[in-house]
């Protein structure tokens, strides 16, 4: 009984301090990081993004992104991953003079999934990269966007 | 002659390649036959049967209903990413004000309730011919029109308000059937109707377009990356939140868009000629179910 | 009217949180066509997520998210009762917050 209740303080202390590191991470996180929102090249952005940690191309991310968009202006996007550790998950279009569109700090409690609408200035590749401990996965897929003049 | 026009009421595309093909003097001699000969040889229910069999013959695969979700009906591609837009569309805010518009009392304590007593659901049967003014009352002119009987000064037709009432209405009347009258009492309404009729089949602007060139004989094929809607069920899904205007809008805006994409002059949102316009388009449209307020491209 | 509404479905065992925000999101380069001139920036910078007063997601923005803007998270879980609440704040120092209760 006593080694149960203390088993159970002793799991509850280290959860605690990992909820309390992980709150103090998300909260350094929530200061808007203007930086990552500059105009600026794909590349820069991108090693922004990577924090010196390696990229690694998966199939276990999925992007779900039309092929055509039906007008730049508004383009659905919804990111899903069967990868377990996702810290953070980031979108980011190629061709737009911001590439960064959207970074997101995901906690355990969420699953790895993210559904947002982009603006493309062009046809462009978008990426999603998805943030582990260790590595920073990526997958891309092209939209085209045409020139809306009639529709409707 | 006769046998001609019974001809071209029946086939508008044989009669549109035949008014480019006549000399201009021709052209409006032949025009101003034929709209004279209009009312004597094709009834308003004649029009309606040959401009469905038209879509029938183009989409076989398409039912009625269908038409409702105008060019997603036919294109696969774009309707993905309009369903992922309709999960939770950015038109819901305009629902919920004009809600609140509609239930907020007038100065002298009445409600539009008191204009339209059988309340909001009643968007897909407008346009009606009104017998006392003698002209097509659009819903938007019905609201306008209720607010002056209520001694309240009229709203600006192309956004804010209007359109948020617009969008109620149309939300409350989701999936009730067109169903525009011509009242055969009053032959002012028949010419109404002949007047937008002649409109829409109209060749107009320096590109030299009818409504019909790209929504009859073109629908469903492609201007440059666009697939051209049909025109069945165009009046269906109003107001609009269109992504190329970012923010809602009515369907004389669509109208008036239209015509500066082909170079010609835009009428007035309400304006006579719109009004007759929506009048013959939404007759055309009888049973499309009301799929208001929408998002289009 | 608050600018936030928030929609949650129950889908497999977690809850889908779907959040709709009425918002300009203008990125400065737009100009007005009637006064042809710039149309100053003003878009989200952060939007939060809290489930029962814990923070669960953090979204840094620029403008390259749509006018009107929507997202959806999906929480391991979520039971009838748990509140979230979505909280944004955009370049000018403008907030917003909405609590949704999940039923």
């Amino acid at each position: 009984m006593k080694a149960s209740r203390r088993k159970f303080l002793i799991t509850t202390i280290a959860f605690s301090a990992a909820g309390i590191a992980l709150f103090k991470s998300s909260l350094a996180n929530a200061e808007w990081l203007s930086a990552d929102f500059e105009p600026g090249s794909f590349d820069a952005t991108m090693k922004q993004l990577l924090k010196g940690k390696p990229i690694v191309e998966t199939d276990k991310i999925d992007l779900n992104i039309p092929e055509i968009a039906e007008n730049g202006a508004l383009v659905p996007i919804t990111v899903t991953s069967s990868l377990k550790d996702i810290k953070n998950l980031a979108i980011v279009v190629e061709q737009n003079p911001i590439p960064l569109a959207i970074e997101a700090v995901l906690m355990p409690e969420l699953e790895p999934f993210l559904s947002a609408r982009l603006k493309l200035a062009s046809t462009s590749f978008v990426f999603a990269i998805a943030e582990t401990e260790k590595v920073c996965y990526s997958v891309k897929k092209k939209v085209k966007v045409t020139i809306g003049g009639c529709g409707g | 002659m006769l046998i001609t026009v019974f001809q071209m009421l029946t086939y508008p595309k044989k009669l549109a390649r035949l008014i480019i093909s006549i000399p201009l003097l021709g052209k409006l001699s032949f025009i101003i036959s034929f709209l004279i000969a209009l009312p004597l040889y094709a009834a308003p229910e004649q029009d309606q049967a040959a401009f469905r069999k038209h879509y029938q013959e183009r989409f076989p695969q398409l039912k009625l209903t269908d038409y409702a979700n105008g060019v997603y009906a036919i294109d696969s591609i774009a309707k993905q990413s309009w369903l992922a837009i309709e999960e939770f569309p950015p038109y819901e805010t305009a629902i919920d004000q004009g809600k609140k518009l509609f239930m907020t009392a007038f100065t002298n304590g009445k409600h539009y309730a008191d204009c339209f007593p059988k309340g909001s659901a009643v968007a897909n049967e407008y346009p009606k011919w009104g017998k006392i003014q003698g002209e097509v009352i659009t819903l938007a002119k019905a609201i306008n029109d209720c607010r002056v009987s209520q001694h309240e000064p009229t709203l600006p037709y192309e956004k804010g308000e209007m359109i948020s009432l617009l969008a109620y209405l149309a939300f409350t009347s989701r999936d009730k059937p067109i169903g525009i009258a011509i009242p055969k009492d009053d032959p002012r309404a028949l010419a109404a109707y002949e007047q937008g009729k002649a409109f829409y089949y109209q060749r107009h602007g320096q590109l030299n377009f009818s409504c019909a060139t790209c929504h009859v004989q073109n629908a469903g094929k492609k201007l440059r990356s666009e697939i051209l809607s049909a025109s069945l069920g165009h009046t269906s899904n109003w107001p609009t939140y269109r992504l190329k205007w970012g923010e809602m809008g009515g369907l004389h805006r669509r109208f008036s868009e239209c015509l500066t994409q082909t170079k010609a002059e835009p009428f007035a949102e309400q304006s006579v000629e719109f009004r007759n316009l929506e009048y013959f388009l939404s007759y055309m449209g009888n049973g499309v179910p009301i799929s208001g307020p929408s998002t289009r491209k | 009217m608050s600018s936030i509404k928030i929609r949650t479905k129950r889908l497999d065992g977690n809850t889908q949180i779907r959040t709709l925000i009425s918002h300009p999101m203008e990125h400065g380069r737009n100009k007005d066509k009637t006064t042809n001139k710039l149309i100053p920036a003003h878009y989200i910078q952060v939007l939060t997520v809290t489930h029962n007063g814990k923070p669960i997601a953090i979204c840094n923005m620029g403008a390259g998210i749509s006018k009107d803007p929507y997202f959806a998270f999906l929480l391991k879980g979520g039971s009838p009762g748990d509140q979230i609440t979505i909280d944004w704040v955009d370049n000018l120092g403008n907030k917003d917050s909405e609590k949704h209760t999940i039923t």
